[in-house]
């Protein structure tokens, strides 16, 4: 059984469709990256994951559990974890934003959870008391990928982390993402447009146009022609 | 953790001392009238607060709930004979149920969601005041409350309704549920991926947010005794609260109790020594805060120290 599956998925904005018929699954403590160009509908799938958006059509399954039309907030305390393009709450402190990373658990919990977490990033430990807001770019994706963290997720899912962060962050991003994730042992479902992050997956989709156009294991991405084409520049 | 406690034991005792105080006021200082006004706009805006802080909904027609405790209370009595006090709690529930009837309204945001409450409470007022509801509301000829008038029991019973809005305000302040409310108010659609439930949350602070205008409205009928439908539907009530809560500074326990304490003693003041430049000075002094101090008086405080109860 899958951990997340998501079966002919159609969805979109009121009466715009933009996902058409899309089927991907994440197994248990994999990592799989969704590539595809802007516009190509990776936010959408992923909000529509998050039931954030209608669905038209089709299902989404949560370890075997039909979660297609389920409350966000429910489907947040089944452990699915998602952090949008933004991600943080600018207006309150570092600290509260972890605090509310995990909402659904006793105070008890939370308590260790932040510790644990401070402990992952120093850095977010010597800005506790501050704004969000007035952290550096890299910082507020820590603090998201912290906040993210809080609840002890299965599946993680991140929109973009890369957006806006220089190369050396990206790296470093990548890096943090890599050893949590051999801690922790969540699953990563990540929708990025940056390649960097091609080699950090198991596993990758490439969606155009709303549907899957590629997927399969690196290997299989890598050598195919409209990936290289798309993304490394190969013609051949 | 201990941390948090003693934040919490710093609010009790805040609490406690202002209760104190407006319950020995009475002894030593003789204008009883003002400073059940004083209380009364305390409780008022910190039941404002509890929306418009902790959610960021902005509820011009919060009067509307004020007028409705008022007239339920005083028809429960003079209609059904209810006694004093289960009617002003009841006051307070027909508020809730009004604010269930207006929960819609949630689903508009910034202006529109406080032009649609405005229009409502002007509705509520024009059906209450509606001279074909004479024999029920008394239409627009007013209610009169003195076979139960009593002056030092109403002044009381304000004093635990602000009480009760003290202590919701800071159950906001210190709980997950009020941070739950301020995630919302800095972004609903991350606060859901938080696990927060957004619809049921806000939904609770605006019903609560009612009840307790409503309470106010069923003490201040209770106290006055004889009123119309314009006294307790003046939308000078909903401003009132609104500035006294921005004065002070939105989503903490002292912002509203030091808004409302200045401005509205400023006001009796200025109003009754030099009335000619009230207006003026009244309208200087609210330009000046909004342009050097947007987010209140406490955040004066808040340069200093990074908590402010």
């Amino acid at each position: 059984m899958s951990l997340l599956e998501v079966q002919s998925l159609e969805s979109g904005y009121k009466i715009l469709k933009v996902l058409w018929g899309i089927d991907l699954n994440v197994e248990q403590k994999e990592r799989v990256i969704l590539l595809g160009v802007n516009g190509a509908g990776k936010t959408t799938l992923l909000k529509a994951i998050m039931g954030l958006l209608k669905i038209f059509n089709g299902k989404i399954y949560f370890e075997g559990k039909d979660i297609t039309h389920l409350r966000t907030d429910k489907r947040v305390k089944l452990g699915i974890a998602y952090m949008s393009e933004i991600g943080i709450f600018p207006n309150l402190t570092v600290d509260e934003n972890l605090e509310l990373g995990a909402f659904f658990l006793d105070s008890k919990l939370t308590h260790q959870r932040k510790q644990q977490m401070y402990e992952y990033f120093q850095d977010l430990l010597s800005h506790k008391k501050a704004l969000a807001g007035s952290l550096s770019g890299g910082q507020r994706k820590m603090l998201g990928i912290a906040k993210l963290l809080m609840s002890n997720p299965k599946l993680v899912v991140l929109d973009e982390p890369s957006n806006g962060l220089s190369p050396k962050f990206v790296k470093l991003i990548i890096n943090i993402l890599d050893d949590l994730q051999n801690k922790e042992q969540f699953s990563i479902l990540i929708a990025e447009q940056n390649i960097a992050f091609l080699d950090f997956a198991q596993r990758g989709y490439v969606i155009d146009n709303g549907k899957v156009v590629v997927s399969g294991n690196l290997s299989d991405l890598k050598s195919n022609n409209i990936v290289k084409k798309a993304y490394f520049g190969i013609e051949n | 953790m201990r941390k948090k406690n003693i934040r919490l034991i710093i609010g009790i005792i805040l609490i406690l001392v202002m209760t104190a105080l407006f319950a020995l006021l009475p002894k030593i200082y003789n204008n009883n009238f003002l400073l059940f006004n004083i209380m009364l706009y305390i409780a008022l805006a910190e039941g404002l607060n509890l929306i418009y802080g902790f959610t960021g909904y902005l509820p011009f027609g919060y009067v509307g709930f004020f007028g409705i405790g008022a007239y339920s209370a005083s028809l429960l009595i003079l209609l059904l004979h209810v006694g004093v006090v289960p009617a002003i709690l009841l006051g307070g529930v027909a508020a809730s149920i009004v604010g269930i009837i207006l929960t819609p309204l949630l689903r508009l945001s910034g202006a529109y969601f406080a032009i649609a409450n405005l229009a409502a409470s002007q509705a509520i007022y024009y059906i209450i005041s509606n001279p074909h509801l004479e024999n029920i509301t008394q239409g627009p000829y007013g209610i009169m409350l003195s076979s139960v008038y009593d002056a030092t029991a109403s002044y009381n019973a304000m004093l635990i309704v602000m009480f009760f809005a003290f202590m919701l305000v800071l159950f906001f302040r210190q709980s997950r549920f009020g941070l739950s409310l301020m995630a919302i108010r800095e972004d609903s659609i991350t606060a859901s991926v938080a696990g927060v439930n957004v619809v049921l949350a806000r939904t609770i602070a605006w019903l609560l947010s009612a009840f307790v205008a409503g309470l106010c409205g069923g003490v201040f009928a209770w106290y006055t005794s004889v009123f119309y439908p314009e006294t307790v539907f003046s939308l000078n009530i909903s401003i009132f609260a609104i500035v006294f809560v921005l004065f002070g500074g939105a989503a903490t326990l002292i912002g509203p109790l030091i808004g409302t304490v200045i401005l509205y003693g400023m006001y009796n003041f200025i109003g009754i020594s030099t009335p000619q430049y009230f207006q003026l000075i009244y309208g200087l002094l609210i330009v000046m805060l909004i342009m050097f101090l947007p987010n209140g008086v406490v955040s004066l405080f808040k340069k200093v120290k990074d908590y402010v109860p």
